[in-house]
């Protein structure tokens, strides 16, 4: 991956942000310095010992002073817990290093006043014994955090410490520990079954149905899908109505697509009714063929990000919140992080940290264009086949694209079409899609007898984005196929704007086209703004139209328009609390209603939804009024819409959708709402593998009441230990996990801890998910000789068969316990790091688990360490 | 038996909070027969690791001549209401890391036959600071420990069989003004087979009816507790005043399902302040 151009850059922009801060002037009285009045006094002062405490953090037993019912902390003890830098001057004076961009913080005991606008608060300090004593509520004040004294517990605490260093420090590290676990969690399952390729298996049938009232069968519209998985690929054949029943039109599609994940030649091929490769898709009836994934990672790749901070500094990036990459800088302060990126928008805040929490934050927007192939990745598609909706005979396309970098991909190729009279087009393109910088996103692309096609985008981050586009067509070719008859040239631009960040209700936009034909011109603008208050969200606009046109007088209308939201109110009670309200009226420049509406919506119980709404368009049609009312149950979805006009009669139109699943692996039919073609499910049953042989064997007792994931969604087994989830995508790996919690017992545990199967298209992959009965190995570790333990030692306790190991470290007094070992024999010892440490040696041992259900439990294990 | 004050955490009285860093949730814990097993939640908001033993023990609240309500830590093995012996925590030892979650799963083996009722267990959560390191330097064997304060927190457990059912009397009602404090008494007794877990609420009202101070208290009954309750007065003028006391199952901090209802009770006594 080539660097990204932009090494010092982040330098520089974190300089450039220090700086207005370090200019502000402080306004509050928080912020900068503490002087005393009172020179020393102690009289009324007693010393007391107290506990100090950060929250929940940190804590330490300090001597404080006691003067009446006021606290005085000790500074240093304190600014140390808190781990904020600090010096003594000298005797009676403590300068307190906040971030670069704010002025110290100063206790002085001789009414030190600090120069260049500082606030200065006023308060009793005082010098002793080297340290300076500061009252607990100015401390809190100048730290922005509350203090709470409580004498009778003899107990400080800074109730509320998240703006501190430690806390700042603690959370840091939270995070990278969460990166560092996914990390690991992304590593390989250990249990992968690949695709498998059955002769046939599994059978889907999607259906639709839409019955008007009047004529509920002879009107009625219909489409039926059947998909089945024929050696590893997806067959599938389709029929759909066209006119109504009556009409005794059918249009019937079939095709068969198989897929390749691991091959580098072929990953996809289609047959039959498939949709053309190339940047201008359109159906066809032939066969397409490709190397492009079948679904494409979301992940793009690793942008190299580098800068330059101050030695010692540690840098992060957060994607969305989440941490993505983690680089320290080195003696000379440069970093380099590798940073992920995908496809789409990808926010990025980099955050530097300082050795005493000092921080610097820049935000960088990444787009990464859908278009954008990683450097050296070259892929293809070619489609060849009679025309099924355009008005031509033959088609075809080859269509060639390669990652010249990670921001430039080339793409080139050409399509061929057989027309009956007018003769073949031979179109053949070339184009370029790059990013240049972070914020800008570039795309040529001419075709001959097509168009010369140019976009260009600018988003420097989520709050600002600007797009144009501009279209030259060939109006010399007579009745084109692949671009819009009769037109010209065509421009398009669009801005949008969140002028107070992107976590604000607020935002603009701004958008505009402009069409030119043989016959004349339109042109579109349109200006709007959206704003959200609590439930309300509302968004004026105006747009303008113009029209000219040889011959004709050009023609401009203006129209002002306001829509508005309403989101449910749950104050409002269980009548009125759930409604959700939509309206919208339209005003042309002569002060008529052009269009105006209101529709009301709500969740009846937990599977139905009715929605009412009225639309008011000044004309013969008058107002419509609409009501609908839709139900997704567990067997299939419902619409039921009813509609009438002013002085007509009410149009009533009952439509259902739904799919029956086969499941060869269980013999079981399942009925479930929405299409299901070319989707797939997996289907397992979770058991207690008394013999650990892996599969489930007769006498093996399944398990109920097992909640088990599969990728994105979930099932509980039922009494033979069975579960099923539909609805994954077919020919990708999904991970499937146990959640143990959900098992009887605490001691099992799942054979695998990760699984992962790739299921195959329109039906149920079958899987058997294993539970080990676990046990407990339970010990101590002990020093020859005195026979003390060991505590802190890590323990391996490796699998001696698989040769899988877990860790255990000895707890304080040296006993350690292992919870959830499958049955097995097995080596324990100590880390060999460990043993070098101590200069040691200790014999490993052998330990047997047998298998019981009810739980084996190992006691008794001791590992002798000698020096 | 042997009493000790754990904490100030008799049931449903504490916070889950614990001073040394380890909160456990949920604050009581209710298992049915019919699921053998629940779950408690750990968790180490401090910056240090903590090393947790769990264990679970037989005890329950009694007041004594005073009205201060403590744990009685009874004999597991011989009470017949206890649960203590046949429970086990898993795991029943870990080290917590810095924030770290962690789930402890209780498994309930009873013995067979066992009659309906409720039985009880308080599960002992003890925490203490896990910092160890190794190190050959140190003249003490290369080992060095650092402990901190060992802090005990202490959850209830009720595991109920079959049908259960839970009843209260209250009696011997009596309050009086002491200083700036209302200071109220009774005694309840429990019956049926399970122990009384809800509210008691107090106020005192003027010769009009209106209320001149009031108190709202959790109350946990096992089989019988003599509790003082306490809401503050100040300025109160000399007359006769009467104490409503009220008895109800309604709780915040327990999932409706798991509380045993009882018809509310009441009971009232008259209250005379005298001039100082």
């Amino acid at each position: 991956m080539p660097r990204a151009p932009s090494a010092l850059e982040i330098a520089a922009a974190l300089t450039l942000l220090a700086v207005p801060r370090a200019r502000a002037t402080p306004a509050s009285a928080r912020s900068v310095a503490a002087a005393d009045t009172g020179r020393g006094d102690t009289a009324t002062t007693e010393p007391v010992i107290v506990e100090l405490r950060v929250g929940r953090l940190a804590a330490s037993t300090v001597s404080a002073l006691r003067r009446g019912d006021d606290a005085l902390v000790p500074a240093g003890a304190l600014l140390d817990l808190v781990e904020m830098r600090h010096r003594v001057a000298r005797p009676g004076r403590m300068e307190v290093e906040r971030s670069p961009s704010e002025p110290p913080l100063v206790f002085d005991t001789a009414l030190a006043v600090q120069g260049g606008g500082a606030h200065v608060v006023r308060a009793r300090v005082l010098w002793r014994d080297g340290e300076i004593y500061v009252p607990a509520r100015t401390m809190g004040t100048l730290l922005d955090a509350r203090i709470v004294v409580d004498w009778g517990e003899l107990v400080i605490t800074i109730a509320d410490p998240a703006s501190l260093p430690i806390a700042k420090r603690l959370a840091r590290e939270a995070a990278r520990e969460r990166f560092l676990a996914r990390r690991r969690g992304a590593l390989a399952p250990d249990l992968r079954l690949g695709l498998s390729r059955p002769a046939w298996a599994g059978m889907v049938l999607d259906y639709a149905i839409s019955a008007p009232g009047d004529r509920p069968v002879a009107g009625s519209d219909y489409s039926l899908a059947l998909g089945a998985d024929v050696f590893g690929g997806s067959l599938t054949g389709t029929m759909a109505s066209v006119g109504g029943a009556s009409a005794g039109r059918v249009r019937g599609e079939g095709s068969w697509n198989g897929v390749w994940p691991d091959s580098r030649t072929v990953q996809q091929l289609r047959v039959g009714d498939a949709v053309a490769s190339g940047p201008t898709p359109r159906t066809l009836r032939g066969a397409y063929v490709t190397n492009s994934p079948y679904l494409r990672s979301s992940e793009f790749g690793v942008l190299d990000y580098a800068g330059r901070v101050l030695p010692g500094w540690s840098v992060e990036a957060y994607r969305a919140g989440s941490l993505v990459a983690i680089d320290s800088a080195d003696a000379a302060g440069r970093f380099d992080v590798p940073l992920p990126v995908e496809y789409g928008e990808n926010p990025i805040d980099f955050i530097a940290y300082g050795p005493y929490g000092e921080t610097r934050t820049l935000s960088r927007t990444y787009r990464i264009g859908a278009d954008l192939l990683p450097a050296r990745r070259f892929e293809y598609g070619a489609s060849v086949g009679a025309c099924t909706r355009l008005s031509c005979t033959e088609t075809a396309n080859l269509d060639l694209r390669y990652g010249l970098s990670s921001r430039w991909t080339l793409r080139a190729g050409a399509d061929q079409i057989a027309r009956d009279s007018l003769g073949g087009l031979f179109q053949p393109y070339a184009g370029v899609t790059g990013t240049i910088a972070s914020a800008w996103t570039v795309r040529l692309q001419a075709q001959r007898q097509g168009a010369v096609q140019t976009t260009v985008r600018f988003e420097p981050s989520l709050d600002l984005r600007f797009d144009a586009s501009w279209s030259r067509y060939d109006d010399r070719v007579t009745a084109p196929l692949l671009t819009p008859a009769g037109r010209r040239a065509e421009w398009a631009a669009s801005a949008f704007v969140r002028p107070l960040g992107y976590r604000t209700p607020l935002y603009a936009e701004l958008t505009y086209d402009r069409v030119e034909t043989a016959l004349g011109a339109i042109t579109r603008a349109r200006v709007a703004t959206s704003y959200q208050r609590g439930e309300l969200r509302v968004l004026p606009y105006a747009r303008i139209e113009r029209e000219t046109g040889a011959g004709v007088p050009p023609s401009t209308e203006t129209f002002t328009g306001l829509d508005a939201f309403f989101l449910p109110h749950p104050s409002w009670g269980p009548v009125l609390g759930p409604l959700w309200w939509r309206a919208g009226a339209e005003l042309s420049d002569a002060g008529t209603v052009t269009a105006s509406e209101v529709t009301v919506a709500r969740p009846i119980g937990g599977a139905l939804r009715f929605e009412l709404g009225a639309t008011h368009v000044p004309g013969p049609h008058g107002t419509t009024f609409s009501l609908t009312l839709s139900a997704d149950r567990s067997l299939l979805r419902s619409y039921s819409t009813m509609v009438a006009q002013s002085g007509g009669t009410p149009r009533v139109t009952q439509t259902v959708q739904g799919s029956v699943l086969a499941d060869r692996a269980t013999h079981a039919v399942r009925f479930v709402p929405g299409p299901s073609l070319e989707r797939a499910g997996v289907v397992g049953r979770v058991f207690l593998d008394a013999n650990g042989n892996g599969r489930f064997d007769p006498g093996e007792p399944p398990l109920a009441n097992v909640y088990v994931r599969v990728g994105t969604g979930a099932a509980a087994t039922d009494s033979a230990g069975l579960f099923r989830v539909w609805d994954v995508v077919p020919f990708e790996p999904v991970r499937v996990a146990v959640d143990s919690s959900s098992l009887a017992s605490p001691l099992w545990v799942p054979t695998y801890g990760t699984l992962e199967v790739v299921p195959g298209p329109n039906r149920f992959q079958p899987v058997d998910v294993p539970i080990a009965p676990g046990g407990i190995v339970e010990g101590e570790v002990r020093l020859a000789g005195d026979g003390r333990g060991v505590p802190g030692a890590r323990l391996i306790l490796t699998n001696r068969r698989t040769h899988a190991a877990r860790a255990v470290t000895t707890f304080t007094d040296g006993a350690f316990s292992l919870l959830g070992v499958a049955p097995g024999s097995y080596e324990l010892g100590v880390d060999p790091a460990d043993l070098a440490v101590l200069h040691a040696t200790a014999e490993p041992v052998r330990v047997e688990v047998p298998a019981d259900v009810d739980g084996a439990r190992v006691e008794g294990v001791r590992l002798i360490v000698r020096r | 038996m042997r009493a000790r004050h754990v904490l100030l955490a008799l049931f449903l009285l504490a916070s889950p909070a614990a001073a040394q860093g380890v909160l456990v949730a949920p604050p009581g814990l209710f298992i049915d027969h019919g699921a053998r097993g629940g779950s408690l939640e750990l968790y180490n908001p401090g910056a240090d690791p903590a090393e947790v033993e769990i264990s679970l023990e037989f005890g329950y609240p009694v007041s004594d001549s005073t009205g201060r309500v403590t744990l009685l830590m009874a004999n597991a093995d011989t009470a017949r209401a206890s649960a203590a012996r046949w429970i086990e925590a898993f795991p029943r030892r870990l080290t917590l890391a810095p924030r770290q979650r962690q789930t402890v799963r209780l498994l309930a083996k009873p013995p067979a036959g066992l009659p309906d009722g409720e039985y009880w267990a308080r599960i002992v959560v003890a925490a203490k600071g896990a910092r160890v390191r190794l190190d050959s330097a140190q003249d003490d064997g290369g080992i060095e420990v650092g402990l901190t304060l060992n802090v005990r927190t202490v959850v209830a457990l009720l595991y109920r069989q079959g049908k259960v059912a839970t009843g209260l009397d209250v009696r011997d009602t009596r309050a009086w003004v002491d200083h700036d404090s209302l200071l109220v008494r009774a005694r309840f007794e429990r019956h049926g087979n399970a122990a009384f877990i809800g509210r008691a609420r107090g106020s005192l009202t003027d010769a009009s009816g209106k209320t001149v101070a009031s108190f709202t208290a959790p109350l946990a009954v096992y089989y019988t507790l003599e509790p003082r309750f306490a809401a503050p007065v100040r300025g109160l003028a000399p007359g006769r005043y009467v104490l409503h006391l009220d008895v109800d199952t309604e709780r915040d901090d327990v999932r409706r399902e798991s509380l045993l209802p009882i018809d509310a009770l009441r009971d009232s006594t008259s209250v005379l302040v005298s001039a100082r």
